[in-house]
């Protein structure tokens, strides 16, 4: 069946680099484990379910640099498959344990599925997760974009040199890691600020993704809203986040994700079992923490006391009800778009990765089942990627996105407020002290350890500027990790610069800098210079 | 308050929504010897202008080392910069730094244009 209006579907996949060699077991960097099983084995597993019954899912991801670096990370492999050990050891003592209880038992077996599938995952792609999906891209399946190179909020910073280097990185990386140019760019935190055009262009990238008021607060007020594509001045392609579809699966109150019968998150055996039953598998210093076993559902507006016990079947049937109210709505607003504006509609719906199986455990079959019953129904819609898009679409109108975010209010306050605007003149004094070095070695011909001394400061402070820090600090999670987090790159950088300056490089300390901030292997710290040679 | 460990006299500008932008500034261990020497008017002044215009919108006197300020522009949708100004030996004021120029945006006519802050959602959930 022709279709009336197509939706681009992009999930944004990216955590902070978090590499900690130096410890055996170091909390943050569970992020990055419990991503890997909850969210981005579970994705890949359904793009090859669909793929191989011959549906193709076209859909769009977004990798971010630093999460592509963890996923290559052989140190972070190693934790990885230790945490997946873990837990398959524990779930087979839970599967014991609760044998008498059918109700639980179910859900032990879910997650035993779940965590034998993570197993089989690492095993079959010999730990690297970026080869199936590279696979599903060189097939056509699937189109990968990418991000600034640490995920910073762009308008945040104040020189355009960092500009530069936060998008010149993030397209040398995307090639390093992809094997092809990087076309399409997420806006961390969906940051749009005009000074971004040049620099995105300079990249080479073709299009970009921007909140609805970025667009509908535009010169000229486009008639079509975030309905179709724009270009901008200099001809770079806007995608603009449609507010409808992307609230019924963001909001935890609104949303499907608030279902009574979905299993809720946090509610965990951590906190809950008898202590000495899951001392083993807490870190060194034993004290509680979620373990990813989560016996109980959402229920309502409960007390984590007084949650009921989750039911997988019923979840799941809660599932393909709402993938079905998903499909009926989208279908709906592309009808009433159809016949007041006489256009084929594209719905952009973005949303974080790790919502869908993370946040939301019953997400990637929420996503199964779209991208399903669009076949099996025969609907008038298409999925499509962002490449695909431009290519059939119809002229893009010239606008001018206003500047803007999707955070809260829709600006910048989340990034910039009394929680964490400390970090901003550490960060702008180093980012300054690096292109004032940058500029005055661009042009010598350097000793190696200098070379690789002012390579290194130029990553410590690309990862001084990472949205996440700010983020934290304000939300109040991990804040006080995050803050050292913002002191350690900024003091990094710092006496790296300042060793290089007077010619005393700790070469023992840099080595050691090297193997563990060992993102964008080819990084060039003259990206920060003011004229660039590139 | 000011940081030492950091190297320059500098201030920037960082929007922060279409009402109020972010100023800090740094002083290098030469600049704030200045300010803690006797005699020296302790205050300085950080003012508001939009950008290529030499009149000020805004200006708020504050400690020289409180390192941060946030300023309500009177415009949204237009350029600013920030200077910082202290009064020299004649007590005159003299402007010290000037910081890089930063777009305000537009607020929206019609709230509720945004999903709402996606990335918040399920933190806030948290019971703990």
């Amino acid at each position: 069946m022709s279709s009336k209006g197509s939706i681009l579907f992009l999930l944004h996949a990216h955590l902070p680099y978090i590499n900690h060699p130096e410890h055996a077991d170091f909390l943050e960097e569970n992020w990055f484990f419990e991503g890997v099983v909850e969210t981005y084995i579970p994705l890949i597993s359904v793009l090859e379910r669909l793929v191989r019954d011959g549906i193709r899912p076209g859909i769009a991801i977004s990798i971010s640099p630093t999460l592509g670096a963890m996923l290559e990370n052989e140190h972070l492999e190693n934790k990885l498959r230790r945490y997946i050990d873990d837990r398959l050891e524990l779930i087979e003592k839970e599967l014991v344990r609760v044998e008498n209880d059918p109700v639980i038992s179910k859900t032990v077996r879910l997650y035993a599925q779940l965590y034998g599938e993570a197993a089989e995952m690492i095993r079959k792609y010999s730990g690297d997760l970026i080869t199936p999906l590279k696979q599903f891209q060189h097939a056509g399946n699937i189109e990968i974009i990418t991000t600034s190179a640490t995920h910073a909020v762009l308008p945040m910073l104040a020189h355009p040199e960092a500009l530069r280097a936060q998008i010149s990185a993030a397209a040398d990386d995307y090639l390093d890691r992809f094997n092809t140019k990087a076309e399409g760019f997420w806006m961390p935190e969906c940051a749009y600020d005009p000074r971004l055009q040049t620099y995105l262009k300079l990249s080479g990238f073709k299009y970009l993704f921007t909140e609805s008021h970025a667009v509908n607060l535009s010169d000229g007020a486009p008639k079509n809203g975030v309905y179709v594509s724009y270009r901008t001045p200099n001809g770079i392609n806007i995608f603009a986040r449609d507010a409808d579809s992307s609230r019924e699966v963001w909001s935890a109150k609104f949303g499907y994700p608030g279902d009574p019968a979905y299993r809720e998150f946090y509610r965990d055996m951590g906190y809950d079992a008898d202590y000495d039953y899951i001392k083993p598998y807490l870190n060194a210093g034993g004290v509680r923490r979620s373990l990813g076993l989560k016996y109980h559902r959402i229920t309502g507006d409960v007390d984590l006391a007084e949650k009921l016990y989750y039911d997988p079947d019923e979840a799941m049937a809660v599932v393909e009800r709402h993938a079905a109210d998903f499909l009926d709505r989208r279908m709906r607003q592309v009808e009433e778009i159809h016949s007041s504006k006489g256009i084929r509609p594209v719905i952009v719906g973005c949303y974080d990765a790790e919502l869908f199986g993370h946040w939301w455990f019953e997400g990637p079959a929420f996503l199964e089942s779209v991208l399903r019953k669009i076949r099996q129904d025969r609907l008038p819609l298409q999925f499509v990627t962002p490449g695909e898009y431009l290519n059939s679409c119809p002229e893009p109108v010239e606008i001018n996105p206003q500047i803007s975010s999707w955070g809260e209010n829709g600006y910048f306050d989340p990034w910039v407020n009394e929680t964490n605007d400390s970090i901003y003149p550490k960060v702008l004094d180093v980012t300054d002290r690096m292109i004032g070095t940058a500029n005055r070695f661009r042009s010598q011909d350097l000793p190696s350890v200098t070379l690789r001394a002012l390579n290194q400061a130029a990553r410590e402070v690309l990862l001084a500027q990472s949205s996440d820090w700010p983020f934290l600090m304000y939300i109040g999670s991990h804040a006080q990790y995050a803050a050292e987090r913002v002191d350690v790159h900024t003091a990094n950088a710092s006496r790296l610069l300042s060793e290089v300056l007077e010619k005393r490089i700790d070469e023992k300390a840099l080595v050691e800098l090297e193997k563990k901030n060992n993102l964008f292997h080819r990084l060039d710290f003259r990206l920060f210079a003011s004229i660039s040679k590139f | 308050m000011t940081d030492f460990s950091l190297s320059n006299d500098k201030v920037y500008l960082l929007v922060r929504n279409p009402s109020s932008v972010f100023i800090c500034w740094t002083w290098s261990r030469a600049r704030a010897e200045v300010f803690e020497a006797p005699g020296c008017d302790p205050q300085i002044v950080v003012r508001l202008s939009a950008a290529g215009d030499k009149v000020p919108v805004v200006e708020q006197a504050v400690p020289w080392n409180a390192g941060k300020l946030y300023m309500t522009p009177p415009e949204e949708g237009r350029t600013y910069t920030a200077a910082i100004y202290a009064r020299n030996k004649d007590g005159v004021q003299e402007k010290l730094l000037e910081s890089n120029a930063a777009l305000t945006p537009v607020s929206s006519p019609r709230p509720g244009l945004s999903a709402g802050y996606a990335s918040a959602e399920f933190f806030r959930r948290s019971p703990v």
